[in-house]
């Protein structure tokens, strides 16, 4: 499915959009939308692309061509990769989750109780509040994923973007953090778009994907993309999809015509 | 210098705070303190950031601006603010750009200013005396006009953290998730080497290149050694120099040492302290919690 159609309720809108750094285009041509309440996953090998969309949806990035329209006061609440995270300095837990208040506040506001409430909350909903006194340096892998989906959801998003939030998790860590991910789009109704290169992860949680190859982009519903000559035509090799305890696994071999859905 | 000492007490009979009954002297610990002060404040910054290696090239480019002012007889102090406040703010868009990295950026400042620095000062009569000083520093000639200026730009730098510390450190921590929540983060880059700019050269011009640089780096090394949290790392960073800037300054009197060069090994020397008494708490820690060498 070719997702050129613009629903009223798209909180992002991508004309034909070019993206990339100087001059080259890494990715060219882009027309999708994002509906508000979506949960989409953006796939792709390394180097695709995934990052860079996210950066042009957030604004750091300028296209090289085409336009993005961002439905106006929208809040995006962003949780970069976090190994791109200097861990040198000494930030306790609610330091850092206290930074998602700042892009509420102004820069020469303190916060107040209100904004405490809020924190207090994020920490809750991602189950951190055990640890808000601890250093974040000294924290395992899956609390600092948790960290920083608190300090996204105290800036009270609308719009949560996650960059590969399951690098490095082992399974218990990255089952946690999906299921996470999962409950905050489910109960409190906010929009997701996570950047994976894992494809068990993206379809066992996300509602539509998005592929990224050859400086494009193709986007599917789930259970459309789920089919293993699509997905053996998208990585020029033979791959299988069978379930298992209701999650979906992907795995490379079998032929590229058939598979064992 | 001892000439105004021995018409009061006896050289040998000053005690450690005795020295400083002497009026330059106490001129001298005011300005070593505000000086030193500014610079450990920031320099707690300047190591969180990675950006050391900067402290030293805007301590020579104060240099190249003092030089450069005395070349062209228009006012070295400005000259070196000018030049330290545009190499600083060269320095605050440079990471933009990719194809070279900001450290080699740095690393090619340093070395141009250092050089054009001392062309300028061989070039230059009045320059050539002021050169040597550049280095070691004139702290014990400090001025009640330095003093005055480090003070009011010590206050600006305190009262510019305290509105905007949160800022600071979220945008140096992670810029890019400050800006995706709509943070000016240029705005606070500009603020922060504004700030350090500013502060180096005004304390490189009073105090020297070493007593500034190691102001930058050895106070905040200790309290960072020591301390957890970051109210507790910059109070101790300030701390360190209260307590090194006299204890230097007393030595180079007492032993008629450079006072620059003998605030360094103060600072040297209490990096060392505190580094060995870390290891010895360490291992002793690691016995009692029944380690073993077998």
């Amino acid at each position: 499915m070719s997702d050129d159609e613009q629903t009223d309720d798209a909180v992002v809108v991508f004309q034909r959009v070019s993206l990339g750094y100087g001059r080259g285009a890494v990715l060219s041509n882009l027309t999708f939308s994002i509906a508000d309440g979506d949960f989409l996953g953006i796939i792709g090998p390394n180097g695709s692309g995934k990052t860079t969309i996210l950066r042009s949806i957030l604004r750091v990035i300028k296209p090289l061509g085409g336009s993005i329209r961002v439905r106006e006061g929208l809040k995006f609440g962003y949780v970069m990769q976090r190994q791109s995270l200097d861990e040198i300095f000494p930030l306790s837990v609610l330091d850092v989750v206290s930074m998602g208040r700042l892009g509420r506040v102004g820069p020469l506001r303190r916060l107040f109780a209100r904004d405490f409430d809020k924190i207090d909350r994020a920490l809750s909903i991602t189950g951190i509040q055990d640890i808000s006194h601890k250093r974040y340096r000294d924290l395992s892998g899956g609390q600092k994923q948790r960290v920083l989906v608190a300090r996204a959801l105290a800036f009270e998003p609308d719009v949560l973007l996650l960059d590969e939030p399951t690098n490095d998790l082992d399974i218990k860590g990255e089952e946690q953090i999906m299921n996470l991910i999962r409950q905050i789009h489910q109960s409190m109704g906010i929009t997701v778009v996570l950047v994976s290169h894992l494809l068990n992860i993206v379809f066992s949680f996300v509602h539509r994907v998005m592929f990224l190859k050859d400086e494009g982009m193709r986007i599917y519903d789930r259970r459309e993309a789920l089919h293993p000559r699509l997905l053996s035509e998208i990585y020029e090799t033979p791959v299988e999809v069978g379930q298992v305890g209701g999650r979906f696994v992907i795995v490379p071999g079998g032929k590229s015509d058939a598979g064992s859905r | 210098m001892l000439a105004l000492g021995d018409a009061l007490v006896p050289h040998a009979a000053l005690s450690f705070v005795g020295v400083f009954r002497e009026p330059f002297l106490r001129y001298a610990l005011f300005a070593g303190l505000l000086a030193g002060s500014v610079c450990a404040f920031l320099g707690v910054y300047v190591i969180l950031r990675r950006i050391v290696f900067l402290g030293v090239a805007l301590s020579e480019a104060a240099a190249l601006g003092v030089a450069l002012g005395l070349f062209l007889g228009w006012n070295a102090e400005a000259a070196a603010f000018g030049l330290t406040l545009v190499t600083a703010l060269l320095f605050s868009v440079s990471g933009r750009y990719r194809a070279l990295s900001q450290e080699s950026v740095i690393g090619w400042a340093y070395v141009v200013a250092g050089g054009v620095a001392i062309i300028l000062i061989a070039k230059t009569p009045v320059a050539e005396a002021h050169g040597l000083d550049v280095v070691s520093g004139m702290l014990l000639y400090a001025s009640a006009r330095e003093i005055r200026q480090l003070g009011l730009v010590a206050g600006l730098v305190l009262v510019v953290f305290t509105l905007l510390h949160r800022m600071f450190i979220f945008v140096s921590f992670d810029k890019e998730t400050a800006r995706s929540m709509g943070l000016k983060t240029s705005v606070y880059e500009l603020g922060f080497y504004a700030c350090l700019g500013l502060s180096i050269s005004l304390a490189m011009r009073t105090a020297g290149i070493l007593f500034v640089f190691a102001s930058l780096l050895i106070p905040a090394m200790i309290s960072l050694s020591l301390f957890q949290r970051m109210w507790q790392i910059l109070a101790g960073a300030v701390l360190v120099v209260f307590l090194c800037v006299p204890a230097g300054i007393s030595l180079s009197f007492q032993a008629d040492l450079p006072t620059g060069p003998a605030v360094v090994c103060v600072y040297a020397g209490l990096f060392v302290v505190v580094s060995a008494a870390g290891a010895i708490y360490s291992f002793l820690r690691w016995g009692a919690a029944g380690g073993s060498l077998r």
